[in-house]
């Protein structure tokens, strides 16, 4: 890769991408499909573009099944941005906030009987990316930011 | 997402293929829920073809085991052929103490 288009390639990658659509499980696949490709150009390797798409995959299930669950979907966005080696990925919405504090973690050692349907999406993204983060205001919605290192081979 | 349902001697075989995501696992749920109400309580979900795999479609397999295990007497929700990926996600969340898995689709359906 010649230089010129090594920069262009660094500057696409920086100004990253984004996708805003309708809060719907159907226009889930979308947003997998937009971040996975973008993160493919990025660098990452097959496994961290599997880990990425489900961590966003959670990520947007969880603003459809809560932030809009009493009211009409609203929107939701997608983006994503590369900033040095670091991908940061964006889940925002306008919908209910919710403190994701009151989150239990499932228990994972619990007998099948006393196993909880809920909390694996959550408990998800955060095993799949190195850093998550999420701001809730009842004016302006949520944003979960989950931050992923780009390792280098060799 | 594709589904193939195919009823053997003693047990459904369940063949799920492509992406088992938050928009197609409903699907999933829909029909292992289905063949559990209409009596079937011994599935073999066979995860070959299957590439991806979001809590959602964790969850459906979650929900049956439960009801098949609730019956009397009890029936078993069993996992064949399954990519070393999606096998990740289930041990992470604790599956592989839950389901049986094995690596042969004639020995899943042989276990029934």
């Amino acid at each position: 890769m010649n230089k010129e288009v090594a920069s262009e390639r660094s500057e696409t990658l920086e100004r990253g991408t984004t996708l805003r659509m309708k809060a719907l499980l159907k226009n889930v696949p979308r947003a997998l499909e937009c971040v996975g490709k973008w993160a493919e150009e990025a660098g990452f390797d097959e496994r961290a573009l599997y880990e990425i798409q489900l961590a966003v995959d959670e990520a947007c299930a969880n603003v459809v099944d809560h932030a809009y669950q009493e009211v009409d979907a609203g929107d939701i966005e997608v983006s994503c941005q590369l900033d040095g080696q670091v991908l940061t990925v964006r889940v925002r919405d306008w919908g209910q906030g919710f403190d994701l504090g009151c989150v239990a973690e499932p228990d994972l050692t619990a007998p099948l009987e006393e196993r909880c349907l809920g909390g694996l999406g959550l408990f998800l993204v955060k095993q799949m990316m190195d850093q998550v983060e999420f701001i809730s205001d009842p004016e302006q919605g949520n944003e979960l930011i989950m931050r992923k290192r780009l390792e280098i081979a060799g | 997402m594709e589904i193939k349902a195919e009823a053997m001697k003693r047990c459904e075989l369940v063949s799920v293929s492509g992406r088992v995501d938050s928009s197609t696992a409903p699907e999933l749920e829909k029909v292992l829920l289905g063949l559990i109400q209409s009596g079937q309580k011994n599935i073999v979900v066979n995860l070959k073809g299957t590439d991806f795999i979001s809590s959602a479609g964790l969850k459906a397999l979650l929900s049956a085991l439960m009801k098949v295990r609730k019956m009397i007497p009890s029936g078993d929700v069993v996992i064949a052929e399954i990519q070393p990926s999606l096998r990740e996600s289930f041990d992470l969340v604790g599956f592989d103490r839950l389901f049986t898995f094995y690596d042969e689709n004639t020995h899943a359906v042989g276990s029934f």
